[in-house]
C-alpha cells in the first residue's frame, strides 16, 4: 500500500504557478528520484510534499490524510527532509546537530532521554560519523558534513526521507558514498527515499522509480528503463542522448549527449 | 581529535561562575559610590532593621538602582540573543532594530497626554511602542522579496529609530517636557524606586522564563527555516511567541532605563564564546552576563567623575560601538 500521493496539486510562489494539477504516487519502501532541467519545479514539488511550501489547490496525502491538516510535529515523525546544501550549523558539534533530529519527540525544554541518545548514536553509526561526534560541523569536509545532516534526518526515525540534491558540491567519490548510504538505508531498513538529483546516471543507477518533470508537469514517471529513453530525455532536457547499459549494474545509462539541433534552451 | 567536552557541563560551569561574578560585582557596586559606605553598612542594610544615613542610602537609593541594573542587563541580553537567533542576524539588538526607539517614543507620547499615568500603563505603553518600532523595521525589511542583509537591516533600524526619536523630541518640545525625557535617557538608572521595580521585575521574569521555554525551538529555527519545519516546528507560532517575549523584555528595560543600545548585541556574542551555539545554553548565560555588564557599567558611570554621574549610555557605547564594528569588519558578521 503506497502511503504518499498528490491529487491535482497546484503549487506556486506569489502569482507564478510552478506546478499545475500534478498527480503522482510515491511507491512505498522504494527509492524515487525526481529529475528535470533547472526551474522545472523539482525542488518545489519536494518542498510541497514536505509542507515547507504551501500549495494552492488539490491535495497531498500521507496515509490518507492531507498533510496540511496533520499536526506538524506528528508529521515530522513520519517524514524527514534534508534541504538543499543546508547551512547554519556553524559552531555546533556533530553530536549536537544530530541530536536536533529528536526534536519531534521532545518536550519543551528539549531534554534527551536514554532512547534519544541511543537513536542518535545509532544514526551516527549508520552514517559512519561516530568518530566526529565531538568535532565541530564546520571542521568537516563536504562529504562528511552531508553524512552528518543525513544522520540528523535519520535520528528523526521516519519511514520516509526526502533529500533535495544531496550530492551537490561533492566530488565523484563522495557523491557515490552518499548515494550508497541512502541505498543501504532503503534496502536494509526499508526506508522510502525521495530525492531530487541532477545526474541522470545516478538517478538511473540508484532509483527504482523516476519522475521526469518539465515545466511543472510530469513527462513520464516509471522505472529507469522507461525513463532513460532518448525520446523522453529529448522532451525533458532537450538533449539528444545515446543510451547504453552500465556494464557493472546493467542499469541504463547515458553514454553521451548533445544539444538538439536547432533547439534552443527554454 | 578534540576531547569530548560535555556541552551541558560546560554550560553549568559557565553559568555558576557567572552567578558568582554577578554576586561579587553587585557587592562591589553596593560599596563604591559617591557616598562613603562600609561593607558593614551593606550587610546591616540587607540583614538587619537598623537605620542610619548610610543604611538608608543603600536601601532606598543604591540597592533598587543596582537591582534595576541586574534586571535591565538580563532583559537586554536575553532579548538580543532571541533577536539574533530568530532573524539569523548577528547584528540584531533591540536598540539597533527600532524596538527601544519605539518604546521611547510611545512613552513620550503618553507622558505628554497623560502626565500622571500609573506605572502599569507606562509598561504597557512601552510594550506597544517596542512592538510598533520592531514591526516598522521588519516591515521595511520585508518590502523587498529577498531578505535584507544584516547591515542593511541595521540601517533600516537606524532610519526608523531616528524618525521615532524625532517624534519623541517633537512631542517633548511641544508639551515642554524635554527636560524630563532627557533626564530619563541620560540619567539611566538613577532615581529607580522599589515601587517601580515591583511592577517591572515580574514582566522581566516572565520574559526570561518564556525565552528559556522557547530556547530549544529557537536553536532549531536559527539553523534554517526549512530544517525547523522539517523537524516539525510550527515556525509561525514560534516567531509570534519570540516576538512577544522580546517586546516584553525590551519594553520593561526601556521603562526603567530609557534607551540602551549595544547590550543586546554584545552579550550574546560573548556568551557564544563560552557555551556554543545552542540557545538552551545561550539564553540563561546571556541573562547573567547581561546583568554583570549592566551593573559594571552603572558602577563605572557613578564612579568615573564622582560625585557627578556620567550617563551610563555613554559608558555602554564606549564598549558597544567598537564591538559593533568588530562584528561587522573582523568577524564579517559571523556568530562565533
Amino acid at each position: 500500500m503506497d502511503r504518499l500521493s498528490t491529487a491535482d496539486v497546484t503549487i506556486g510562489y506569489d502569482d507564478t504557478l510552478v506546478i499545475k494539477d500534478l498527480n503522482i504516487t510515491i511507491p512505498d519502501k522504494k527509492i524515487t528520484t525526481i529529475i528535470g532541467s533547472n526551474g522545472c519545479g523539482k525542488s518545489t514539488l519536494l518542498k510541497a510534499m514536505t509542507r515547507i511550501l504551501p500549495y494552492q489547490t488539490g491535495g497531498i496525502f500521507l496515509d490518507g490524510k492531507e498533510i496540511t491538516t496533520e499536526h506538524t510535529k506528528a508529521l515530522a515523525k513520519k517524514m524527514a527532509i534534508l534541504p538543499q546544501a543546508p547551512e547554519g550549523a556553524h559552531g555546533l558539534t556533530v553530536g549536537e546537530l544530530v541530536s536536533y533530529g529528536r526534536f519531534p519527540y521532545q518536550t519543551m525544554l528539549g531534554h534527551l532521554s536514554k532512547k534519544d541518545h541511543d537513536v542518535i548514536n545509532w544514526a551516527l553509526e549508520v552514517t559512519g560519523t561516530s568518530s566526529f561526534k565531538y568535532k565541530a560541523v564546520d571542521a568537516l569536509s563536504g562529504g562528511q558534513r552531508q553524512r552528518v545532516w543525513i544522520a540528523m534526518a535519520l535520528a528523526q526515525e521516519t519511514d520516509i526521507i526526502f533529500l533535495d540534491e544531496p550530492t551537490t558540491y561533492l566530488d565523484m567519490a563522495h557523491q557515490l558514498e552518499v548515494l550508497e548510504l541512502l541505498e543501504r538505508l532503503n534496502k536494509e531498513e526499508g526506508r522510502t527515499i525521495v530525492m531530487v538529483l541532477h545526474d541522470l546516471n545516478h538517478a538511473a543507477r540508484f532509483a527504482d522509480f523516476i519522475i521526469a518533470l518539465k515545466e511543472g508537469a510530469i513527462v513520464r514517471a516509471g522505472a529507469p528503463v522507461d525513463i532513460m529513453i532518448s525520446d523522453v530525455l529529448k522532451k525533458v532536457f532537450q538533449i539528444d542522448a545515446v543510451i547504453g547499459k552500465d556494464p557493472r549494474t546493467n542499469k541504463p545509462m547515458c553514454l553521451t549527449y548533445q544539444l538538439l539541433e536547432g533547439g534552443t534552451l527554454t | 581529535m578534540l576531547q569530548p567536552i560535555n556541552q551541558t557541563k560546560r554550560f553549568s560551569l559557565t553559568f555558576m561562575i557567572s552567578l558568582l561574578l554577578l554576586f561579587v560585582m553587585f557587592t562591589f557596586a553596593m560599596i563604591f559610590g559617591a557616598a562613603d559606605i562600609a561593607v558593614k553598612d551593606v550587610l546591616s542594610s540587607l540583614f538587619t532593621t537598623e537605620t542610619s544615613d548610610q543604611i538608608l542610602i543603600i536601601r532606598e537609593i543604591r540597592l533598587p538602582r543596582e537591582v534595576a541594573a541586574v534586571f535591565v542587563g538580563a532583559a537586554l541580553g536575553v532579548a538580543g540573543a532571541m533577536m539574533q537567533g530568530m532573524t539569523r542576524n548577528p547584528l540584531a539588538d533591540p536598540g539597533l532594530l527600532g524596538l527601544s526607539a519605539g518604546a521611547y517614543a510611545a512613552l513620550a507620547i503618553t507622558s505628554a497626554i497623560f502626565p500622571f499615568l500609573n506605572y502599569y500603563m507606562v509598561m504597557i505603553t512601552s510594550f506597544v511602542g517596542a512592538a510598533v518600532g520592531g514591526a516598522l523595521v521588519f516591515g521595511l525589511g520585508a518590502v523587498k522579496r529577498t531578505q535584507l542583509s544584516p547591515v542593511r537591516m541595521v540601517l533600516a533600524g537606524a532610519a526608523i529609530s531616528t524618525f521615532l526619536y524625532a517624534i519623541a523630541e517633537g512631542i517633548g518640545l511641544y508639551f515642554k517636557q524635554t527636560k524630563d525625557m532627557a533626564m530619563w535617557t541620560a540619567g539611566g538608572l538613577s532615581g529607580t524606586t522599589w515601587s517601580q521595580l515591583e511592577i517591572v521585575i515580574p514582566f522581566t521574569l516572565i520574559g526570561i522564563i518564556g525565552a528559556i521555554l522557547l530556547s530549544s525551538r529557537l536553536t532549531i529555527l536559527s539553523l534554517s527555516e526549512e530544517v525547523a519545519v522539517g523537524l516539525g516546528q510550527n515556525i509561525k507560532q514560534t516567531r509570534i511567541f519570540l516576538f512577544l517575549f522580546i517586546i516584553i523584555l525590551t519594553g520593561s528595560a526601556v521603562a526603567l532605563i530609557g534607551n540602551m543600545t549595544f547590550i543586546g548585541l554584545m552579550i550574546p556574542h560573548i556568551v557564544r564564546r563560552f557555551v556554543g551555539m545552542d540557545y538552551r545554553f545561550i539564553i540563561p548565560v546571556s541573562a547573567s552576563f547581561g546583568a554583570i555588564f549592566m551593573v559594571f557599567a552603572d558602577t563605572v558611570a557613578r564612579l568615573i567623575y564622582a560625585p557627578y554621574e556620567t550617563p551610563v549610555v555613554a559608558i555602554v557605547s564606549i564598549f558597544g560601538l567598537p564591538f559593533f564594528l568588530w562584528v561587522v569588519k573582523i568577524k564579517r558578521g559571523a556568530f562565533l
